[in-house]
């Protein structure tokens, strides 16, 4: 789900970037280092152009400025049970992984309907129904997420097409 | 039955020892008809084995309500029995003599186990009241020998009754027997509980006696035999019953008996009872306890089990092969504990030692270890043989059966226990299968089934979701709140109870998880760390994704916890998942598993190793630096993406480099982690991290990159380096500093930064630093500026600011003193402003400082106290000075038209060449003169003969004063304006020649001089 939110970040500066170009160099290091980056609950998707930046404090010791930064932007949190879109990045017998954005998630054999079933002689490997459903690697697919696991900078899930309208879809 | 407690009875008491018994008025009304007779009958199993063993009957209308797990077998073997004696009783006597002549050999009054009837059941066949029926005198009179005969008299008696009983008799017994039983039936639905035939106060007390442990059963015996005497001899005996409650309470034996008399009176003069101590009566409360029997744990084909006995397999681990039909032997495998004769006298006698084991010390074991047959055949070989055939020999050695290295053991049930077995997995190494594939797999299934027994309390924790799934509270959810011992207390979550915190054994709850859970495995397998997402769930085994192999492995819901966000796995390991880390000295792997004691590493062969943690000799680490080329020549680094060329087509990040190997991984694929091993030249770049960083931007916290220097000297430029022969060479210097300081010498060869010195004093040459010399004139014996560099003149241009600092240091107060303060004041302040500036701001403070202090012995500060400029002379600047310079009679005439110009000049020469006043004040007026057309240069010029002047005036004491005045003073007059510079910037030249400064005008050079580096370098000779 999409969310748009305030954030905060604090940036460094070198003293050998005082000067006018201080806050060019702020807005580059926030977009570059910010946006796509995941804290472990959401993904930035984008920062918005309007944020503020805080007087620059000297870091005593370093000579380094540090400046707080607020922003707003537009970020991505996966929720349990939420329905979403993504890519097959890999099958194997077990299941298959699928890209959701920055999310990574395992579909597997589980939470496959019993009539997708893994052709591995099939280049390349794929679930298939032997009918119009086939699932190899890039192939379009909506699942529903059944578990979020969160690390530092990561997301990974286990997804679900065992339900109506899941599955891949016809492109 | 007995003998099936007394072997529990050898194993500890898990159960509650005294728990609350439920007493209801039942049980009050039923005891007041307690009937005690001592029962005559035993039940059949028991034979032999347990001659002593006769049975208790508490009483006969009251009911069991051992809550024991195992109370279902046993009460269905209790209700068999009594069916049986119920049967014998009523008909059976005579059809089956020689029976009950056996068992009625024992004493009826002693018990070994008592055990309480099963009231119900036995209302439930409907012929309790035959028990009844006993006549008690049969209790007192019988002894061995009339035994037969009292049966059959027994059985004519109860004939006789039932036959004199009339119809109405026998209708209201059976009316009272079924509406007891209704009423039972009514009080068990409402209490939810089986009715107790709980002793009272009016039951014959037990009393606990101290004896020597181990000899409790011994004294049930003889106490039996003393019963026999006093029967014989017809006393009265008082006592119903004896017995012991096997290894649950070694050391104490029981009676139950009316009176202490009665007790004291049989116990007396029996030996191994310690009479001194005192015997305890048992409370009311807590006799059922002593007949509370234990479950015992079923055997199972498969199960592990530790060893009793014998005692050179205590406690070891032992796997079930086979329960015997009967139910009291079992064939168990176990690691032989072998010594193959090696131990043993050669010359004892065989079986010599066996005769008298030794007591209460414990002989030393051998090790565990398989059976080996080359081994024994080594000492034994006469106690060995062999049957089968290559694949499938088994051994027969001294006795035993060896198969497949394992001992092959039979072994009564009671010789092994079947709980708490807990096996540690280096026991289970042994039980390890070995595959076709030469894999050791584990049987899972019969580790589990021996560690599920372990489960205990700990294994919740408060906030666990939970089921239960066995007992009356089936199904109910619930979180744990707390966990005591074994007793888990739930919230429960769903249901009628939902909202209320109920008490549940661990035994039958199971831990509830949820598809998506992310759950670590605790205990229980090999699986023990893994972290993952529950991904299946089926009945209490749950199926997850590691996080770490990207495989699914199954588990049993205990050996589960949810897991905190992120775990990792092997925490206390020196190792983490794709270590690189040295195997030997020639190979390197990475690993891509850690367990607790082995490491799985694919080394750089690309072949997957297991080994142990010790066999590990360093972790080798990431060297940022490492550098690997591709098939095309373009570099790779690490986190580099390359692509496998041709083979696979694999592609993935670099994490190592080594030696041109290298270490890629991809989470996608599955095999060794995602990892794999391709050379650098097998590969193709697809994105190189450096690229990325690039376009990323700099670092904003490191230093600018635009403003680090370009190139690699970009930094201060360096001092310009003479070439060709180092003008230093030939001169004659003095040594400043260290052991040859003050001696003079010649350079004779120099070197960089040393000069070789040839010294006058001794012969002899050194080697010393450079900038330890002073390089003097080999005439005057003054130190000169040896100008190494390559622009003599700037050398002295140099020396032309240079000669400020002379003024700041030496003269300033000596001028304030000697001299008048406005005199000078014009000099600088006159002169200096276009002048001075662009010779160096720093000294202007140093003028200032002169300035001031020379004005103060004047009281001609008034002028100069707006500022030390020109308007201040123009008024009476000029003729304060006149006023205070009594000495400058000569000058301030010629000032006198100088005012609105520069007074400044006149004032500087002044100032410089008091000595020669007159001719420099003719020249100071010739000179104002030019300066008055153009002052700037005037300026310029001026001030520094002053500047300069003066140093020879420093010098004047020692002796050179004539020399420079003579010498320039001439190059000043015949060229005034050029002339003046040259002479004034030579005040070496003066030394050559005189003419040298006037040949040498060269205003180029004056262009040059203000470069403060070379003023810098020049000043140093300058002050000494």
């Amino acid at each position: 789900m999409f969310f748009l939110k305030e954030l905060e970040k604090i940036i460094q500066l070198h003293p050998s970037y005082f000067g006018p170009l201080i806050r060019s160099h702020i807005h580059r290091e926030l977009l570059t280092k910010e946006e796509g980056s995941n804290t472990g609950k959401f993904t930035i998707v984008c920062i918005l152009d309007n944020f503020d930046i805080s007087e620059g404090q000297v870091i005593p010791g370093s000579g380094s400025a540090e400046y707080t930064v607020h922003y707003k932007a537009i970020v991505w949190r996966p929720y349990k049970g939420e329905v979403v879109d993504g890519v097959v990045t890999s099958v194997i017998g077990s299941g298959f992984f699928v890209d959701c954005g920055s999310l990574q998630a395992f579909v597997g054999r589980a939470m496959i309907p019993s009539e997708i079933n893994f052709d591995s002689n099939a280049t390349p490997p794929q679930w298939t129904d032997n009918g119009d459903q086939v699932i190899e690697k890039g192939a379009n697919i909506r699942i529903k997420i059944k578990g979020l696991r969160t690390e530092v900078d990561r997301m990974y899930a286990i997804g679900t097409i065992k339900e109506d309208y899941l599955g891949p879809l016809q492109s | 039955m007995s003998g099936y407690d007394n072997r529990s009875g050898s194993e500890s008491d898990d159960d509650d020892f005294n728990p609350a018994p439920e007493i209801d008025d039942e049980d009050v009304r039923a005891s007041n008809a307690v009937k005690r007779r001592p029962a005559v009958e035993d039940d059949d199993d028991e034979g032999d084995e347990e001659p002593s063993a006769p049975r208790k009957r508490v009483d006969d209308d009251e009911e069991d309500e051992e809550e024991d797990g195992g109370g279902d077998d046993d009460e269905e073997n209790e209700d068999d029995e009594e069916e049986e004696e119920e049967d014998e009783d009523e008909e059976d006597v005579v059809q089956r003599p020689h029976k009950r002549r056996k068992k009625a050999r024992r004493n009826v009054f002693l018990d070994v186990e008592a055990e309480v009837d099963d009231e119900e059941d036995e209302e439930e066949e409907g012929d309790d009241e035959v028990v009844d029926e006993v006549h008690p005198d049969d209790l007192l009179e019988q002894t061995a020998a009339d035994l037969d005969d009292r049966r059959h008299r027994e059985l004519d008696l109860k004939r006789q009754a039932n036959d004199q009983q009339d119809a109405e008799q026998i209708a209201k017994q059976f009316e009272e027997k079924f509406r007891r039983r209704q009423m039972q039936a009514a009080s068990r639905g409402a209490a939810g509980a089986v009715p107790l035939s709980l002793p009272t106060v009016n039951d014959p007390s037990i009393w606990a006696i101290k004896v020597r442990p181990g000899k409790e059963r011994e004294i049930v015996m003889a106490l039996t035999k003393k019963i026999d005497d006093y029967a014989r001899a017809g006393r009265q005996i008082g006592v119903y019953s004896a017995f012991e409650r096997g290894g649950t309470m070694t050391g104490y034996m029981y009676l139950e008996a009316d009176a202490k008399q009665d007790m004291l009176s049989l116990i007396d003069g029996v030996q191994n009872i310690f009479m001194s101590q005192p015997q305890i009566a048992i409370e009311v409360k807590e006799r059922p306890d002593l007949l509370r029997k234990r479950k015992r744990t079923p055997l199972e084909e498969g199960k592990f089990v530790r060893m009793v006995r014998p005692p050179l397999y205590r406690g070891d681990l032992a796997k079930v092969v086979e329960v015997h039909s009967n139910g009291l032997d079992c064939t168990v495998q176990l690691v032989p504990r072998l010594d193959y004769g090696l131990g043993e006298d050669a010359n004892a006698a065989d079986g010599a030692k066996r005769k008298r084991p030794m007591f209460g010390r414990t002989v030393e074991r051998p090790p565990q270890k398989l059976f080996n047959d080359v081994e024994a055949r080594k000492r034994h070989m006469k106690h060995l043989s062999v049957q089968g055939s290559a694949g499938s020999r088994h051994f027969t050695y001294k006795g035993e059966d060896y198969q497949g290295g394992f001992l092959i053991k039979d072994v009564k049930v009671n010789f092994v226990s079947a709980e708490n077995v807990n096996p540690k997995m280096e026991e289970m190494q042994f039980f390890a299968v070995t595959g076709a594939d030469g894999t050791e797999t584990l049987d899972l299934v019969a580790v589990q089934a021996a560690q599920k027994a372990a489960q205990s309390g700990s294994s919740f924790i408060s906030g666990d979701n939970v089921e239960i799934y066995d007992g009356e509270q089936k199904g109910i959810r619930g979180t744990t709140v707390s966990v005591t011992g074994d007793i888990v207390t739930l919230k429960v979550l769903e249901g009628d109870l939902k909202g209320r915190s109920i008490e549940a054994p661990v035994k039958t709850l199971r831990k509830l998880f949820r598809d998506g859970d992310h759950v670590k495995v605790i205990g229980g397998s090999k699986y023990i760390d893994e972290v993952g997402m529950v991904t299946k769930i089926r009945d209490d085994k749950v199926t997850l994704l590691c996080d770490s192999t990207q495989t699914e492995i199954t588990v049993f819901s205990k050996d589960l916890k949810r897991a905190a966000d992120s775990a990792t796995l092997g925490t206390d390991s020196n190792f983490e998942l794709y270590d690189l880390v040295q195997i030997d000295a020639a190979t390197v792997g990475c690993v891509i598993k850690v367990d607790r004691e082995i490491l799985r590493v694919l080394d750089q062969n690309a072949n997957v190793r297991n080994i142990l943690h010790t066999q590990v000799s360093t972790i080798v680490g990431r060297n940022r630096n490492a550098v690997a080329t591709d098939r095309d020549g373009a570099e790779i680094r690490n986190d580099d993406t390359v692509k496998e060329h041709g083979g696979e087509g694999r592609q993935g990040k670099v994490i190592y480099i080594h030696r041109g190997l290298l270490f890629v991984q991809n989470r996608e694929i599955l095999e060794n982690g995602g990892l794999f091993v391709v050379r650098g030249q097998n590969v193709t770049t697809m994105a190189a991290k450096s690229g990325r960083a690039q376009a990323s931007g700099p670092d904003l916290s490191k230093l600018n990159p635009g403003m680090q220097p370009q190139g690699p000297n970009a930094g201060a430029m360096p001092p310009p380096r003479s070439m060709g022969r180092d003008k230093m060479i030939g001169k004659t210097i003095v040594i400043r500093k260290g052991p040859y300081k003050g001696l003079l010498g010649i350079v004779k060869d120099t070197n960089g930064s040393d000069a070789r010195i040839e010294l006058h004093t001794k012969n002899k040459q050194i080697t010393i630093k450079r900038e330890l010399l002073t390089i003097k004139d080999p005439l005057t014996g003054q130190s000169m500026d040896y100008g190494g560099g390559k622009f003599p003149n700037r050398s002295r241009g140099g020396g032309y600011p240079g000669a400020t600092p002379n003024h700041n240091s030496g003269r300033t107060p000596g001028w304030g003193s000697k001299r008048d303060g406005p005199s000078w004041g014009a000099t600088p302040s006159g002169g200096r402003t276009p002048g001075w500036g662009g010779v160096g701001g720093g000294r202007t403070p140093g003028w200032g400082g002169g300035d001031r202090t020379s004005y103060g012995g004047d009281g001609s500060r008034t002028a100069y106290g707006g500022d030390g400029s020109r308007t201040a002379y123009g008024g009476d600047g000029a003729r304060t000075s006149y006023g205070g310079g009594t000495s400058y009679g000569g000058a301030t005439t010629s000032y006198g038209g100088n005012d609105g110009a520069r007074t400044a000049y006149g004032g500087g020469f002044h100032a410089g060449g008091r000595t020669p006043g007159p001719s420099w004040g003719g020249n100071s007026s010739s000179n104002s003169r030019t300066n008055l057309s153009a002052p700037t240069p005037g300026g310029y010029s001026a001030p520094t003969p002053a500047a300069y002047a003066p140093t020879p005036g420093d010098y004047g004491l020692t002796a050179p004063t004539p020399g420079p005045v003579d010498a320039p003073t001439p190059g000043n007059f015949t060229a005034p304006t050029p002339g003046n510079t040259t002479g004034l910037s030579k005040g070496y030249g003066g030394y050559g020649a005189a003419a040298t400064p006037a040949a040498a005008p060269t205003p180029g050079a004056w262009a040059a001089p203000e470069t403060p580096a070379p003023s810098g370098y020049d000043e140093d000779p300058r002050y000494d």
